[in-house]
């Protein structure tokens, strides 16, 4: 089933990829990836739609990264 | 400019106000800096080893052993990639483990410089979190988070690759600022009403049981589980790394769980009303089929760690929060009972499974079987306090676990969700160092015990003393080789085992090595090693295919235990 996420990260080296490094190990295929600074000075926004059968595992794991802020599922029409 | 310090002087400041008095490390170009430093410092003790997973494995030792982070020190390149091993298995057990690797200078840093790897990406999966230092001024707040991250909440490893030019710039270094880590909340308090859902949950349990697992013991929360149990009269499980988190002589003590559980625990799992996991994360060594694992149960779990509610089994109630924060909030809401029906119909089970009985029927022939070494160490230990069992990977591993009585926290020092062969021997050098007073045991088999012996050379130039090393010598690799037997047809593919003369290798290494064949020399051997002043390692020639049992099939439900031998 389709996701789409969105995270907020600390803009720092390497925390973009921790993040999708916990899709890449479950061999889960990013469609889409965006990334950009958010309104907070120091806090980038991710976007993300994947493909993934167990997404709140994930997003539990994305949660327990020390550079990610916040993660939400954003539930579009069409979407579970 | 007195207050400067170069970056590896910081370095080792960090060390010491972070409460560190060991270091475990080999140095190489890239950390040199810091190795420079090093002498400066006296009360850092550097202890060098042979190979830097040894190195991880006893810092991983260190902190079992002794509930503090344990700290390994290595090069760039392949100084960094050999403590991959030891940070994943630290990173499976949550071992509290901050190791520190040197990094080519800055200005070369993506040119493929000799003994660059990346290391910072590399374990990017297996560490709490890991920094990639550049600038010498980052290296004392670097430092304070990387322990605190390493120490709090669900304990992991964190690791710190410092380059070279950051060693070596200097700076005055500021300790003490406000910690920067919004995305890190470790003393997070559960929510009450959970809690208070939980208590009244057991109080209506007919059929309740404890699950207790690593959690409980680094939460410091044995007295807690104790009184709990005590007051609610709920028997109680250990996981492999709950052994010690209760008194295995107590009349509420069932036993270990699981693959190689007994049969009355399992039994007592798939019959349970209620499940009160605590600590534990459902491990598939626990489990097995997770979708069959204690159907009858309601499933309260605790932990510190939120991604492990409901990872692998369902939980009813999910309280996140510390093992010992939560027991203590419980024990002052549920009633003081009995489950004594329930914990007679267990122990029917139990008696009807006499779970050592396999153990105890002896082949035709003269043998030695490796029960008997288990047996005398009970008997030897018997009366003892101050010791430590550490363990390696494999069927030596699982009678430890079955067979040793364990009472008290951190006496049972394994690796269990890496499942690292070669762990025990630097572990052992670990927790020698952390608890100079104590005994340490290592229990291996023949195979781990070759991956990583190269420590008792380090074991013998440190001068330690109070190792004792068990080999239980079957001539395989017995695991693998148990599960050849049992479900592929005796195809013993790769897994004969031969070995050098263990005797003479621990002479070598100027450690007494005695050899042991017959079941009536294992007890004296055992007791003198335990008396004897300085290192020794014992090799018992067992039996070359005992089994471990039961078992439960890899993939089966833990209701499925094959008990003993069927024909295969």
């Amino acid at each position: 089933m389709k996701h789409t996420l969105t995270a907020l990260l600390q803009d720092h080296p390497g925390a973009l990829n921790r993040a999708v490094s916990l899709f890449r190990r479950r061999g889960y295929n990013i469609e889409t990836l965006t990334v950009g600074k958010s309104e907070t000075a120091g806090v980038s926004r991710m976007t993300l739609v994947v493909e993934a059968e167990d997404i709140g595992k994930v997003v539990k794991q994305l949660d327990r990264l020390i550079d990610v802020l916040q993660v939400e599922v954003v539930h579009l029409n069409g979407e579970g | 400019m007195s207050d400067q310090r170069t970056g590896a002087q910081i370095m080792c400041e960090a060390l010491l106000r972070a409460g560190v008095d060991t270091v475990f490390g080999i140095p190489g170009g890239a950390i040199m800096p810091f190795y420079h430093a090093l002498p400066e410092y006296p009360a850092l003790r550097h202890v060098l080893c042979r190979h830097e997973q040894g190195a991880g494995h006893a810092a991983e030792g260190y902190a079992r052993a002794s509930g503090r982070a344990g700290v390994c020190v290595a090069t760039s390149g392949p100084g960094a990639t050999n403590l991959v091993t030891p940070i994943a298995d630290a990173w499976m057990d949550s071992t509290p483990l901050v190791a520190v690797t040197g990094q080519v200078s800055s200005a070369v840093l993506g040119t493929d410089a000799f003994q660059e790897t990346d290391i910072t990406g590399i374990t990017i999966p297996i560490t709490k979190h890991n920094y990639l230092v550049k600038r010498v001024e980052d290296i004392a707040p670097v430092f304070e988070e990387a322990f605190h991250i390493a120490t709090t909440g669900r304990p992991g490893p964190v690791l710190i690759d410092v380059t070279k030019d950051a060693q070596q710039a200097r700076t005055v270094p500021q300790w003490h600022q406000p910690l920067q880590v919004p995305g890190y909340e470790p003393s997070r308090r559960h929510e009450s009403a959970q809690v208070i859902g939980a208590a009244a949950l057991i109080a209506q349990a007919k059929k309740p049981l404890i699950l207790a697992g690593n959690g409980v013991i680094w939460s410091g929360a044995t007295a807690e589980l104790r009184l709990f149990a005590e007051r609610t009269g709920i028997p109680v499980v250990t996981t492999l790394h709950g052994k010690g988190a209760f008194p295995e002589d107590h009349a509420l003590a069932l036993g270990m769980p699981g693959m190689h559980g007994w049969v009355h625990v399992n039994r007592a799992i798939q019959e349970c009303d209620l499940l009160l996991n605590i600590g534990g994360r459902f491990d598939d060594r626990v489990t097995g089929k997770a979708s069959t694992f204690a159907p009858n149960a309601f499933i309260i779990h605790v932990d510190v760690d939120p991604s492990e509610i409901g990872k692998i089994v369902r939980a009813d109630i999910g309280i996140v929060g510390d093992a010992r924060a939560v027991l203590h909030d419980l024990l002052t809401l549920v009633p003081a009972g009995e489950h004594n029906n329930w914990l007679a119909h267990i122990r029917t089970i139990q008696a009807q499974h006499q779970p050592k009985q396999v153990y105890l029927r002896r082949p035709a022939r003269e043998c030695l079987m490796p029960h008997d070494v288990y047996a005398a160490f009970n008997r030897v230990a018997r009366g003892r306090s101050g010791y430590r069992v550490i363990t390696d990977v494999g069927q030596h591993q699982m009678w430890a676990a079955q067979l040793i009585e364990w009472r008290t926290a951190r006496s049972h020092i394994t690796s269990g969700g890496a499942g690292t062969m070669g762990f025990s021997v630097p572990a052992a050098l670990g927790a020698a160092l952390a608890c100079p007073d104590e005994t340490i045991w290592v229990i291996c088999g023949d195979g781990g015990f070759q991956m990583t012996n190269q420590e008792l050379a380090t074991i013998a130039q440190e001068g330690i003393n109070n190792i004792k090393i068990a080999i239980i010598n079957n001539g395989y690799l017995g695991m693998v080789r148990q599960w050849q037997q049992l479900f592929e047809g005796r195809r013993y593919s790769g897994t004969p085992l031969s070995g050098p003369d263990f005797v003479l290798l621990a002479q070598a290494y100027g450690v007494r090595g005695v050899r042991v064949q017959h079941a009536a020399d294992v007890e004296t051997a055992l007791a003198c090693a335990w008396e004897s002043l300085g290192c020794v390692v014992l090799d018992f020639r067992v039996e070359q295919e005992a089994n471990v049992f039961p078992i439960v099939p890899q993939g089966k439900s833990i209701g499925e235990m094959m008990l003993e031998e069927v024909s295969a």
